[in-house]
């Protein structure tokens, strides 16, 4: 098994072409798709995260009518691989599409600083 | 007649280097090893030495604060190397003298370009990003022979513009914004003319000493520069300084390109969203895809929304300069600040889009929307980074904060148009791979500036600072957190005075976090109007000087008012309080693996509140004691609430794409 670590949360497996999960190894999907497309998926209200000691229109949080937060978790152990801060119903960002074929071949000729994990 | 439709394309096509010329490529090829290192250094130092007498001789915030910058060009107008300052200018800082080159050198003018000049601009379509940028260029001959050009640019408050400050927040067209100069020759012989100095006070009547002393400044720093330049020909001969020249250009290339190819091809994404144009609110969107193949990058800002009614527009070569801005400090901190390392750099910005405006729309405020450009740049660039090169994936700064200015007369009677520099100077860094975000770490258009000293600001005899410290929980939450922002509360103790503040994200932030990472959070603009501060400071009674505390303890009376972060011109009087805050950077990782003692740190330090503790990272602290048994209990029930609320992606997007916020986002 080859795995390249694409983000602290993230490999690709390169003789599987999945997405996985790198706190638990767990598959995600292929690697030609949207990693976020593997993961289990919350919305989040802001105010979860961002306390505000103030009510007004305007506060120490964002606006829970104008966005929210999409918190993509791995569907295996829960880490938190990425979240999004969105308005409602915007489309999820495909934020990494990797040349897998480029990336094969590099990790067969020279890999460079890439971090391989076999 | 002025072709605007034409400056704009040229202003595009000029952000590239110019072709080498045959007799560059024969001179750089003479020169010696250790010659390269000895006269570019030599350069360096003289750039360095310019900027210097650039920041002693002048007067404004911006300028003393060192936000400005000072660039070298070869004889075609491309950027050679640059001391900062300021990053944002050195990428544009050559249009204005390609349009110098082409109109009075190239072009059939009664205007020559003659030793001793000195050409002045403030046009934003010629070259700079907003009006408030103000440069001069000094052509350098050599023995009657066109050599080089030296730059001075720095921001400048004013711009006798239809609300004082320079950035007016309701400006909803160029003709809003005030003095708007294509180049022209201020100096002849080496001596300034009187009629155009007289001619620019007269525009800027709102602070016209703090224009003509800034004005020489700018001045100043490129005539030292020219004379350094003029030495080193004397010394090498001018064939060599050209040679020099197109080596360094070269080599600034050539260390971008070996640098870009070791990274990971693919195509990066990230989008983020505005919500304000200056007057009104709205949902803008930038979007930017990075397309990474070999040792090339190109950037495409298809799915940006149209230009908007406000001025929260930019010109299309602001693209490259907000992308110098992220690329200099994170990516090239090791290379030549020089036009060679954006040349493998190509973009594509939609015709009539908020990065690419017509050239009647206002973009006074374009670098708040600059401000989106560099967020998706970290954010897409971390992304493409961190599976080659970790150290330097990086989270967004703080983007969206509340700096701003204000005009009144000051101590000696000078009418001033000043800028509330110390928020503007402390914003949050955003966390780092393996660390957390430098706090207050400074304004990131400038990471060589510093915030001026609160002396500096209360001598003015307008303002008295009340407070000056970090601000909590207004940062980004992660296994690294981004760095803290702070709290400037200052109150009126002699009006009236005028006010204005900038920036954004009061509805919905974009300092996004990254690989799980929280962003930092939207903020108010406040202010307490009819305050009794001044009678409480007279009979020495105490109250909060956190602004979180203040608002809810209320224990200075008056009038409170929240509204958006970006608040138009308005007149305070004495024991008026003016709030302006400023954000921290995203957070790195997910908050659930941070070290429970940084959080109690944190916690210690009032960076983060007991509720964030609690509530974000699941730490468990008791009487100030850290509970790791019952934090791991903690940490692990989250894990499996995170199992529980989360669905698999169809089900959630069958359900999120149904939600709309009340404001559609505006598309083309």
């Amino acid at each position: 098994m080859v795995s390249v670590e694409i983000t602290p949360y993230l490999d690709i497996n390169l003789d599987s072409e999945m997405w996985v999960c790198s706190t638990c190894n767990g598959d995600l999907i292929e690697c030609s798709s949207n990693y976020k497309i593997g993961c289990s998926v919350a919305e989040r209200d802001p105010s979860e995260i961002h306390h505000s000691e103030i009510d007004t229109d305007y506060k120490f949080s964002p606006d829970s009518n104008w966005c929210k937060i999409i918190e993509f978790y791995c569907p295996h152990c829960g880490a938190m691989i990425e979240n999004e801060y969105l308005p409602l119903g915007h489309p999820i960002t495909h934020d990494i599409d990797i040349d897998v074929d480029q990336l094969r071949k590099i990790v067969s000729e020279d890999p460079g600083d890439l971090r391989i994990k076999s | 007649m002025l072709d605007y439709g034409a400056i704009q394309i040229s202003m595009r096509e000029w952000i590239r280097t110019e072709p080498a010329t045959d007799h560059e490529i024969e001179q750089a090829s003479k020169i010696q090893p250790g010659m390269y290192e000895v006269y570019s250094n030599k350069l360096d130092v003289a750039l360095d030495e310019a900027r210097t007498v650039f920041v002693r001789t002048g007067v404004s915030a911006f300028l003393r604060a060192g936000d400005l910058v000072v660039g070298l060009h070869n004889a075609k107008g491309d950027l050679v190397c640059a001391s900062c300052g300021t990053y944002i200018h050195a990428a544009i800082a050559q249009l204005p003298i390609k349009y110098i080159i082409d109109l009075y050198i190239k072009g059939d003018s009664n205007v020559k370009v003659k030793p001793g000049d000195i050409f002045y601009t403030n046009e934003a379509l010629v070259g700079g990003l907003h009006n408030p940028d103000q440069i001069a260029m000094m052509p350098i001959f050599f023995e009657g022979e066109l050599i080089a050009w030296s730059s001075a640019a720095v921001h400048q408050q004013e711009t006798g513009a239809i609300e004082p400050g320079g950035m007016p927040q309701t400006a909803t067209s160029r003709h809003d914004e005030g003095m708007r100069l294509t180049p022209i020759k201020i100096a002849e012989n080496y001596e300034i003319r009187d009629d155009l100095m007289d001619m620019m006070v007269n525009f800027i009547s709102r602070a016209p000493q703090m224009q003509e002393i800034d004005v020489r400044a700018r001045c100043t720093a490129t005539d030292k520069l020219r004379q350094r330049v003029q030495e080193l020909a004397q010394e090498i001969g001018p064939d060599c300084v050209h040679g020099l020249f197109r080596k360094m250009i070269d080599a600034a290339e050539s260390g971008a390109r070996a640098r870009i190819s070791s990274w990971t091809d693919g195509v990066y994404r990230s989008v983020a969203f505005v919500d304000t144009t200056g007057n009104d609110e709205t949902l803008l969107k930038v979007a930017l895809a990075v397309h990474k193949k070999g040792d090339s990058i190109h950037l495409d800002f298809t799915g940006t929304s149209p230009e908007c009614e406000g001025s929260y527009n930019t010109y299309g070569h602001g693209v490259a300069a907000f992308l110098a801005t992220y690329l200099y400090p994170y990516v090239f901190h090791d290379l030549p600040v020089s036009t060679g390392t954006l040349t493998p750099f190509t973009f594509e910005v939609p015709d009539g889009s908020l990065l690419n405006a017509g050239h009647e729309k206002a973009v006074c405020n374009c670098v708040y929307l600059g401000r989106s450009v560099i967020s998706l740049c970290f954010d897409a660039f971390t992304r493409l980074l961190y599976s080659t090169d970790p150290s330097r994936a990086v989270a967004a700064p703080s983007s969206h904060s509340g700096g701003g200015s204000f005009k009144g007369i000051n101590n000696i009677g000078w009418p001033i148009s000043e800028s509330f520099s110390f928020t503007l100077n402390t914003d949050g860094q955003g966390a780092r791979h393996d660390k957390d975000g430098m706090n207050a770490h400074g304004f990131f258009y400038s990471p060589w500036g510093k915030t001026n000293n609160l002396e500096d600001f209360e001598e003015h005899g307008i303002f008295l600072g009340l407070t000056r410290r970090h601000f909590n929980d207004a940062h980004g939450f992660g296994k690294y957190r981004g760095g803290v922002g702070t709290q400037n509360m200052n109150v009126v103790i002699s009006g009236p005075v005028e006010v204005t503040s900038r920036g954004k994200g009061s509805r919905i932030p974009h300092d996004n976090g990254v690989f799980g990472g929280y962003a930092s959070t939207s903020l108010p603009g406040i202010s307490i109007i009819g305050s009794d501060a001044l009678d409480l400071l007279e009979n020495e009674v105490d109250f909060p000087v956190s602004v979180r505390e203040l608002v809810v303890d209320r224990s200075i009376s008056g009038d409170y008012k929240f509204e958006r972060i970006n608040r138009s011109n308005r007149t305070l009087e004495t024991g008026d309080i003016w709030i302006t805050l400023s954000s921290g950077g995203g957070g790195f990782g997910d908050p659930l693996e941070r070290d429970p003692n940084s959080v109690l740190s944190d916690l210690n330090n009032d960076l983060i509140s007991n509720w964030t503790a609690r509530n974000v990272y699941h730490v468990h602290i008791k009487n100030g004691k850290l509970d790791l048994n019952k934090t791991k209990e903690l940490r692990s029930n989250e894990l499996q609430s995170r199992l529980h609320r989360g669905t698999n992606y169809n089900d959630f997007s069958n359900n999120w794409s149904k939600k709309s916020p009340p404001i559609p986002v505006s598309t083309f």
